[in-house]
């Protein structure tokens, strides 16, 4: 089993730290690049969504692909279009993907893609598909405020595409999960009723992201270290026998940290903050794709991946290649 | 660590000297205490514990310097 293609596009409007200067004058965007790692990132036009750019990265990816052979598709998205119904049912018909096919939202951010990457090689493993598309797709940029130190830096809008198959190189898993909705309010949209008063479900309208970056990070520090270390001994590996991490392209900061608290080679770290920022549940495959492009994933490699953050949510996996 | 230690490290991040530090200087007190300044004091001081400060749950809570001594201390971190 195996990840055979990855395609992403990103949101078409781009936007420098030269933009967030002009708007926020006492922004100091040289610290600000020195902690992100960011220079560059792509938010959505007024006639871009998460939809219009999930098509379009599936589109590229079956490009060279049969689509009457695809058995699933999974959208990861916690920016939809539309809540009701699942995008990816109309995904599925925009793409003309059999009708034969599995097709269902996933609500993660950060940990989404290896979520996604988690269920699709189970449904593949248990002989259910042969194969399973697997759609990331968020427009964060569509809820921060112009003047958010925390969040407008970061984020930045994608989407990807990747085809899981059946093949008979490599291996995917096994995974790890961690949850813990302690911290859901140091990353959510709000106001949000449900989580604020615990069981009211208005909806709220025009709700903006929040983050409390100091938070999430120590989240980060406190959490990703642990559980590597529990993936790897799941998988009977050491360090040493990891050829790349990629971990979630959240920010510098983190991925500073991570790389001191697990002792990594930096070599070993994958980056790809700079030119595409943090495209949540895309960073993963869009890195991984970077990556492969590089000519740095070869046949006979063993990836670790990990997803973490808005939840707080954590997931991890391995891939053989 | 020490508590001299901290009051040096979070003077650092503060750009104040260390013996202007108080058990008080915190987010309410101290304009520059900023989102910014709690992660860099986070990190310095988790980079000088060799990780330890990462593992306190409820770290992020100690806004001032006198919460992070007491969380320090609960926890084993400082001498």
């Amino acid at each position: 089993m195996n990840i055979s293609d990855i395609q992403f596009v990103l949101g078409g409007r781009g936007e420098g730290l030269d933009t967030l200067s002009a708007d926020n004058a006492s922004w100091l965007v040289d610290d600000i690049f020195e902690k992100t790692g960011i220079r560059d990132r792509h938010l959505t036009g007024k006639n871009e969504t998460a939809f219009t750019m999930a098509r379009a990265a599936t589109e590229e990816l079956l490009k060279n692909i049969d689509r009457d052979t695809i058995g699933g598709l999974i959208f990861v998205t916690q920016s939809p279009d539309s809540q009701i119904p699942a995008t990816a049912c109309v995904l599925q018909a925009a793409c003309s993907l059999p009708k034969t096919a599995l097709a269902f939202d996933l609500n993660q951010g950060c940990s989404g893609f290896v979520y996604g990457l988690s269920v699709a090689s189970s449904l593949i493993a248990n002989g259910n598909l042969e194969n399973c598309l697997l759609v990331c797709a968020e427009t964060y940029g569509k809820y921060i405020a112009p003047d958010d130190r925390a969040c407008r830096p970061i984020f930045s809008d994608a989407a990807s595409a990747v085809l899981i198959g059946s093949g008979e190189t490599g291996s995917i898993g096994p995974f790890v999960f961690s949850t813990d909705g302690n911290g859901a309010q140091n990353l959510m949209l709000a106001p949000n009723a449900l989580i604020e008063n615990g069981t009211a479900r208005t909806r709220e309208t025009n709700p903006t992201l929040h983050m409390n970056g100091a938070k999430v990070l120590h989240f980060t520090m406190g959490q990703v270290p642990k559980f590597t270390r529990a993936l790897l001994e799941k998988a009977s590996l050491s360090i040493d026998d990891i050829d790349l991490f990629i971990f979630h392209q959240a920010s510098n900061l983190v991925l500073d940290n991570l790389t001191r608290l697990l002792d990594l080679a930096d070599k070993k770290v994958v980056r790809h903050l700079e030119s595409y920022g943090n495209t949540v549940s895309s960073t993963i495959p869009i890195a991984l794709e970077l990556e492969r492009r590089a000519g740095h994933i070869r046949p006979g490699m063993t990836l670790l991946l990990m997803g973490f953050g808005v939840g707080y949510s954590l997931a991890g996996g391995i891939v053989r290649t | 660590m020490t508590r001299e230690e901290v009051y040096a490290t979070v003077g650092q991040i503060l750009n104040i000297k260390p013996e202007e530090v108080t058990p008080e200087t915190g987010a309410e007190t101290s304009p520059d205490w900023d989102s910014l300044a709690h992660i860099n004091i986070l990190t310095a001081l988790d980079e000088k514990t060799n990780g330890k400060i990462a593992e306190i749950d409820d770290f992020m809570e100690a806004s001032s310097v006198e919460k992070i001594c007491a969380a320090m201390s609960q926890n084993g971190l400082l001498s």
